[in-house]
């Protein structure tokens, strides 16, 4: 009954998990509805809000939740200089171009982080107790997180639909020209989705730190793009609301995934649940590819 | 004899039926007509023609096969080909290239060497010969429709689906394009050509016979010129109080 | 065959010439010479799927991989029976890098662009965690070979293996992917790809069997990645690490190297290889470890500034001349 007991643990874990990979996914998604394009370094700029968490809490004993609208800030700042030094000139070029920009961004971004911080595994510990809800046992960071998670679904869903500007986003996501004839500023939304975009996904890092506070390094985005795009696609590529969905799907099955596979000797739970994850992507693009939500 | 047939088709798109329940019947070598309003569903129709989309329901026979579950591919080399009402041409290949591909794919499924003579046969009937080297992207609007043209010829099609080829076009040359294509449909006997126009006065000398869209539905249909003075359609083109 | 159309071949061949007999008569080139071959064989296999085709591969990598493992498990399973270990080897590896990309690209090729790239981007890491979560060929401790090697076929003919033999065999699989990608471009095949890259929906409606054409590119550029590992790798090195195999860093400059040079031309990935591999080669004794560092600008500015790379661009302003019949 222990495995059965390790399993519901688990399982809850991943739901809360999957909200922190639904907020991750989110801005990919964002990016790929607005403006067509999809972000192949993803990973690397969730790998910069995980260093941000470390370091301010590290240097000036930030906690994490504070991070968050550092991280956010930054986040928004960086998507900027990404999109007016490049994004925007490759608007209308090939899919192709901006398949590689992207990638090369992320690529370079990381390259960067780790001519600067090196490329060893860092970590810190921020513990504020702990919650036992009968078989399960919860820390109160990770709570933390999936709390902030759905507060920040939640804010932006309010801006989505309650604002000018989210409205006038959602309106060049259903309809490029029909919004650019309502008057709407097409490349100021451009720009400003696309910072949203990198914004919530560096924010992004910080939860995720509260869930998995070590293991921070330069190189752990691929394994998150990877999670992402299952995340993204499952959700509909283009829907911000289906990929926070799917991020609660993904987390429980990677939980559970890890939990399952843990018990088969021989096997290493940690690597062969990322090959099913990939397996898993494939099979959904060929069922359907525009997801379980729709959105394309 | 019956070329293509099409019967009870339907096509939705979420709320909306862009096609509904059309039957529709074209004879060999005839030139047929079909008008109608923006939005009336014309281009789903040709889309549904043509295989790119999958009708909700009906079927579409042609040539005597069942092709309504067909991916597009397939059904070119059965003898249909079309244009589109903004040309699409492959930009970083020659004009020749370009009607070439259209001689290799198509029902003729020629290879290279022959696809490429092929080419220069078809640009010179069209009368764009002058141009076969120039890259597709650099070419006029004017010209690239023209080459359409050509590339879809190539394809040695028993049925050439036309789609608002001569918008916007001098009258000169809609007189050119309307000889170039009765010449077609007399020498190849098999071509059959339905165009999608608005322009009425190249529709009566084209077309011997039309069929009038409306709202995804078939209003009426019948020889060219019955049809075009019809009250009803009429009423459709320019609402119902002027006349 | 229309003989005119294979012209393009012989700058090619005047260029190999010259390296070649720069790598035979001058002291100590021939390991230089056989660097800037790899570069340039990777370059020609990728241009195959990535320049042919407009789709890009980010799991590329993965084909060179198991290409590598195919001549391991090779030598390993019947280094005794000789010498024919290699030419099974070199079978295996292409063997098992095309079924790879066949499983795959019959499933991910199906999308379009961006979905497809997507698909392949966990495909390196997705099986070097299968290598390592499965234990698979020695698992994270990969596959050594040179003492087995050693024992079986002598020290003399290992060495030889591992520098002549292995790089003669690149400079032979660069050359026969470049025959391959001209052969391509002057049959159906390849304007077919034409067609696709530039609009495939309007390509479907022409009749092309867009799905098709694309697995066909795929395989054969997998096949040609196979090739190189089995040879550039296992041979050379006579090691296999899963971490070194399937390293995305291959992708990133086997992309660079097309792009650079001119993705879809044929003299394209030669000019491109030689240039990195030179680059590469005389930098990289001063900058050790930050090739990627380098590399992720240089492939961001030549996608927004010169996108059509060094032969595309010379064939445009060469477009009227006789030039370009040499040229593609």
């Amino acid at each position: 009954m222990i495995v059965s007991e390790q399993l519901v643990s688990n399982l809850f874990y991943g739901a809360l998990l999957g909200s922190v990979y639904g907020v991750a996914t989110m801005g990919l998604s964002l990016i790929f509805g607005v403006l067509r394009i999809v972000n192949v370094g993803h990973g690397a700029f969730i790998m910069l809000g995980a260093f941000t968490a470390f370091w301010m809490f590290t240097l000036y004993s930030v906690i994490p939740i504070l991070s968050i609208p550092i991280a956010l800030i930054f986040g928004l700042a960086l998507g900027f200089i990404i999109f007016f030094s490049t994004i925007k000139r490759l608007i209308d070029a090939p899919e192709l171009s901006t398949l590689l920009a992207t990638f090369a961004i992320g690529i370079f971004i990381e390259e960067v982080a780790k001519f600067v911080w090196g490329s060893d595994y860092v970590g810190f510990s921020w513990d504020i107790g702990t919650l036992y809800l009968g078989p399960v046992t919860v820390p109160y960071t990770k709570l933390l997180a999936f709390l902030c998670s759905a507060i920040i679904a939640g804010l932006l869903y309010v801006w989505f639909t309650k604002t000018k500007l989210g409205t006038a986003i959602r309106a060049v996501v259903e309809d490029r020209e029909g919004a650019m004839v309502c008057g709407i500023n097409v490349g100021r939304i451009y720009s400003v989705s696309f910072a949203i975009g990198i914004g919530l996904t560096v924010l992004s890092g910080v939860l995720v730190t509260l869930f998995v506070p070590v293991g921070i390094n330069v190189y752990m985005g691929p394994d998150y793009t990877l999670k992402a795009f299952v995340i993204a696609v499952l959700g509909g590529l283009g829907s911000p609301w289906g990929a926070f969905i799917a991020g609660f799907l993904f987390g429980l099955f990677e939980n559970g995934s890890y939990t399952l596979l843990g018990l088969i000797p021989g096997v290493e739970p940690f690597a062969l649940t990322r090959f099913v994850a990939f397996v898993f992507l494939l099979i959904i693009l060929l069922i359907k590819p525009t997801g379980l939500l729709g959105g394309e | 004899m019956v070329l293509l047939k099409l019967e009870k088709v339907t096509k939705k798109f979420g709320g909306i039926v862009a096609v509904d329940s059309v039957d529709l019947q074209v004879e060999q070598g005839e030139a047929l007509g079909i008008v109608g309003p923006n939005g009336s569903g014309k281009t789903t129709l040709y889309n549904l023609i043509s295989g790119v989309y999958t009708p909700d329901e009906g079927r579409i026979i042609f040539d005597g096969k069942d092709i309504t579950g067909m991916p597009p591919h397939a059904r070119t080399p059965l003898g249909l080909a079309r244009t589109f009402q903004i040309p699409r041409p492959f930009g970083s290949a020659t004009v020749r290239e370009n009607v070439a591909i259209g001689a290799m794919f198509g029902r003729a499924s020629m290879d290279v060497e022959e696809a490429l003579r092929e080419a220069d046969e078809h640009l010179k009937l069209i009368g764009i010969y002058n141009l076969r080297n120039k890259e597709a992207k650099l070419l006029t609007p004017l010209e690239k429709r023209f080459m359409e043209l050509a590339r879809a010829l190539a394809m040695k099609p028993k049925i050439l689906l036309l789609d608002e080829v001569m918008a916007g076009m001098h009258p000169s040359d809609i007189e050119k394009i309307i000889e170039t294509l009765q010449k077609i449909r007399k020498e190849e006997h098999v071509a059959v050509v339905s165009m999608v126009e608005h322009l009425m006065h190249a529709i009566t000398k084209f077309a011997e016979r039309v069929v009038v869209m409306h709202q995804g539905r078939k209003l009426i249909e019948g020889e060219t010129a019955r049809v075009l003075n019809d009250p009803r359609v009429i009423e459709v083109y320019l609402g119902k109080r002027v006349v | 065959m229309n003989i005119r159309a294979y012209k393009p071949l012989i700058p090619m061949i005047a260029v190999y010439g010259v390296l070649i007999t720069i790598a035979l008569t001058v002291d100590g080139m021939w390991q230089p010479v056989a660097y800037f071959m790899f570069y340039i064989a990777l370059g020609q296999a990728f241009n195959i799927f990535l320049g042919l085709t407009g789709y890009v591969d980010f799991g590329y990598v993965a084909f060179m991989g198991l290409g590598a493992y195919g001549m391991g498990l090779a030598i390993k399973n019947f280094g005794h029976l000789g010498l024919i270990a290699l030419p099974i080897g070199i079978f295996l590896a292409v063997i098992m890098s095309m079924l790879l990309s066949l499983a795959v690209g019959a499933v991910a090729l199906r999308l379009r662009g961006a979905y497809f790239a997507i698909a392949t981007i966990g495909v390196n890491e997705g099986f070097r965690y299968l290598v390592e979560g499965v234990r698979l060929w020695g698992g994270t401790e990969g596959m050594i070979l040179s003492g087995f090697m050693r024992k079986t076929y002598g020290r003399e003919m290992t060495n030889f293996f591992s520098t002549f033999l292995s790089d003669v065999l690149v400079i032979l699989i660069a050359f026969s992917a470049a025959v391959v990608t001209i052969a391509i471009l002057n049959k159906k095949m390849g304007y077919a790809l034409l067609a696709l890259r530039e609009d495939e929906d309007a390509a479907k409606v022409m009749g092309i069997n867009v799905t098709k054409y694309k697995i066909m590119a795929f395989i054969t550029s997998a096949g040609f990645a196979g090739l190189i590992g089995a040879t550039a790798w296992t041979l050379k090195l006579t090691y296999i690490f899963p971490e070194d195999v399937f390293n995305i860093s291959y992708t990133v400059e086997a992309i660079v190297i097309v792009m650079l040079g001119g993705a879809g031309t044929l003299l394209g990935p030669m000019f491109g290889g030689l240039i990195y591999g030179i680059m590469k080669y005389y930098l990289s004794v001063i900058f050790p470890g930050i090739q990627l560092l380098i590399l992720a600008p240089i492939l961001i500015a030549i996608v927004v500034v010169f996108p059509e790379g060094l032969i595309g661009y010379i064939r445009k302003k060469a477009r009227d001349t006789r030039l370009s019949e040499y040229l593609r």
